[in-house]
């Protein structure tokens, strides 16, 4: 993107809503755009500015966050639902609102663009700072549109973001749901899977009973909330099963559990010789299954600030060779002020 | 506060730290952690975890969401502790007493009461700042009306202590045991009936020492007793070493936690306090065997995403139990609505409640 280009969003209905958020607004956006009134722009000034106050973890203007959203919708409605990825790549698990371990994440891993990553999906929810996090991975994608990868995670959803704490954070931080609600339009549009080199198959939570072929999971209509079923929620929500073949039940309620001979029969079809996925809270970081052929990568440590698990990445060159870097949770001193230290619940 | 707020700096910063030092636990934050577990309690209730009707009369400020596991954590350890003194009250017929060691905000007493269940005496104590806080809670008009539940009309002393028949609620410092006996002693206690002690995460707050003159001198007053004690377990492991420094970081200090390194420090306890037999149930075997017929149902309630939360920190809490019966005809009055000391337990698998003898 060069410095000349605007960013064009259609705010749609929500125009011209400044109510949220005191004080947000103080920093103008760009003036009216060309387009008619309500239609924001963005320029690529204006998004290095966005982004240098979301690494700083403060908030960026709610009708920033409406620009925002409508460029990454049209940049992420251009991938497929297998993105494909070339080596090297840095391959990242579950996030969830820990904006502070996010920047521990970069500073291990190396800062954008110098490095290129595949983020799992998972960004929100539980963590603290689940707004900030997205914004800036949203940011980055769309300052780095080739440099920066996100697919979908199970709690890019509405419904889960319900329960599991963004909703509120939007609602604590904005003053009113529609940065929550703008959000989860970009969730929609967020691709299924990648494949790193055609080699790596990289999916958030896993196989589908209903899904041999990487040709469907392409023609699968992902623009929609996640559904309760079917293949679109299974790549979300299943997890491999240790010792077992076929199918199983899963405890969670949704998707599957998959076993060791389904992951052989997919790789074979697809000719890949590596599932990577997160979605499951690994204390060491990172997890082998179905001798090698499966891999858990999980990058919340601390999570939910209680559990006392590391973080991994893993990082692939360009002859995807298999790299592990594993991190702990920011240190205090760098998670600004101490009155920021997250306060996680115990039974008292 | 006021006064400490015109000293000069050194003197202040004195205080200040020795107030957060490891062997003073700061009263007021103690005191806070009642707040805490009273709002996520009605947080689960909310969410239709569990039935409690009278916690909304002691909640003011808007419940704020919480994560599923705790829900859940908090809805096992309501539900496992109304299971055992269910068990208590029916094996001994009415025939015995509760006494409540901070008890906070619970509402244990209105519920038994709703559902029939009456004992002769039901004790609460805690801080008199939170007595005297529910006291208000109690009197104040609203429904359900709390005080009809008494069986006396409630009488305030101090605006710390209420009694009212059946009911009492009593402010004491439980580390300064004359004045927890004085107290014990307005409410008409009879050190020979049977006697449920409660306490829900009260003794790691205080010291080692405190704890074990309490369990001592509990002990050797009562005839017939047994603890519940419901607090954290496993704790010198890396998820307890966080929890410790999270706690820190609210200025909950735990002095208390060195008897809560693993079965064998919960049972030393309360054996080196002259209580007989003592049994440790972490919160995970009580999930999966005293409530296994009900974690369905909550699983679902809220999709939960990670089993591994909920096992994680139930892991690190536990229902300690603890008998003492010293009555000489023990066993030979089991008919007459007491019962044995091995009976006593109330998660015995051998002696559910529907075959309690007759």
């Amino acid at each position: 993107m060069t410095a000349t280009e605007s960013v064009v969003g259609d705010v749609g209905a929500a125009s011209g809503s400044n109510n949220g958020g005191a004080g947000l607004d103080a920093q103008r956006e760009d003036e009216e755009s060309i387009f008619g009134p309500g239609i924001v722009e963005m320029s690529a000034d204006n998004l290095d500015k966005h982004i240098e106050t979301l690494m700083k973890c403060e908030l960026i203007p709610e009708r920033a966050v409406k620009s925002l959203c409508a460029k990454a919708r049209e940049i992420l409605v251009q991938e497929g639902n297998v993105q494909v990825i070339d080596s090297p790549v840095t391959v990242c698990g579950d996030i969830h609102g820990q904006f502070y371990d996010l920047m521990e994440l970069f500073r291990v891993g190396g800062q954008i663009p110098d490095t290129n990553y595949l983020f799992l999906g998972d960004f929100v929810d539980r963590g603290f700072y689940s707004v900030e996090t997205f914004l800036l991975l949203l940011a980055l994608k769309v300052r780095y549109p080739d440099r920066m990868m996100l697919i979908r995670g199970n709690h890019e959803s509405r419904q889960i973001t319900q329960v599991y704490g963004f909703y509120d954070e939007c609602l604590r931080k904005y003053g009113s749901a529609s940065v929550w609600k703008c959000c989860t339009e970009v969730f929609d549009y967020l691709s299924l899977s990648a494949v790193i080199d055609g080699k790596v198959f990289c999916v958030h939570g896993g196989l589908s009973p209903s899904i041999t072929t990487l040709d469907q999971i392409r023609v699968i209509d992902r623009k929609q909330e996640v559904p309760h079923d079917g293949p679109m929620c299974d790549l979300l929500w299943s997890d491999p099963e240790d010792g077992n073949n076929g199918w199983g039940m899963s405890p969670r309620g949704a998707g599957y559990l998959f076993g060791a001979d389904v992951v052989k029969a997919f790789c074979e079809s697809n000719n890949v010789d590596l599932i990577c996925r997160a979605h499951q809270l690994v204390m060491e970081g990172y997890k082998w299954h179905f001798n090698e052929t499966v891999l858990t990568v999980w990058s919340a440590p601390n999570y939910c600030y209680r559990c006392g698990n590391v973080a991994a990445i893993l990082e692939l060159d360009e002859q995807l060779n298999r790299e592990f870097t594993i991190f702990e949770a920011a240190p205090q001193e760098n998670r600004g002020a101490p009155a920021k230290k997250p306060q996680p619940d115990y039974f008292l | 506060m006021e006064s400490e707020a015109i000293l000069d700096g050194e003197l202040g910063e004195e205080i200040a730290t020795r107030r957060r030092s490891h062997s003073f636990s700061d009263d007021y934050s103690v005191q806070k952690t009642n707040d805490d577990a009273t709002h996520c309690k009605a947080a689960a209730v909310q969410l239709g975890y569990y039935k409690d009707e009278f916690l909304n009369r002691f909640i003011t400020e808007d419940v704020i969401r919480r994560d599923p596991e705790i829900n859940i954590g908090y809805w096992a350890r309501v539900a496992s502790i109304s299971t055992a003194v269910d068990r208590f009250v029916l094996r001994h017929q009415g025939k015995c007493q509760i006494i409540s060691l901070g008890c906070g905000f619970d509402t244990l007493y209105w519920r038994q009461k709703a559902a029939g269940k009456h004992v002769q005496k039901f004790v609460e104590v805690d801080f008199s700042s939170v007595t005297a806080r529910k006291i208000k809670h109690i009197m104040k008009p609203g429904q359900p009306n709390l005080v009809e539940y008494f069986t006396e009309k409630p009488k305030d002393r101090q605006h710390a202590d209420l009694h009212a028949g059946d009911y009492h609620l009593v402010g004491a410092d439980i580390r300064q045991w004359n004045e927890l006996e004085t107290k014990l002693e307005a409410c008409g206690i009879d050190a020979n009936l049977p006697t449920l002690f409660l306490a829900e995460c009260v003794f790691p707050y205080i010291s080692v020492d405190a704890t074990d003159k309490l369990l001592k001198e509990l002990a050797e007053m009562f005839q017939c007793a047994v603890f519940l004690n419901y607090e954290q377990i496993n704790v010198t492991d890396r998820f307890g070493k966080i929890m410790e420094e999270n706690l820190e970081h609210r200025n909950v200090q735990l002095p208390g936690f060195a008897a809560c390194v693993n079965e064998d420090t919960h049972i030393e306890r309360f054996v080196r306090n002259g209580w007989k037999e003592v049994k440790v149930f972490d919160m995970n075997e009580v999930y999966n065997s005293v409530l296994n017929g009900e974690t369905t149902r909550i699983e679902k309630i809220e999709k939960l995403d990670e089993m591994l939360l909920v096992r994680q920190l139930l892991l690190h809490y536990a229902l300690v139990m603890a008998i003492n019966d010293r009555r000489p005809t023990a066993s030979a009055e089991e008919g007459n609505g007491h019962a044995a000391a091995g009976s006593l337990n109330l998660f015995a698998s051998s002696a559910p409640s529907s075959q309690t003898p007759v």
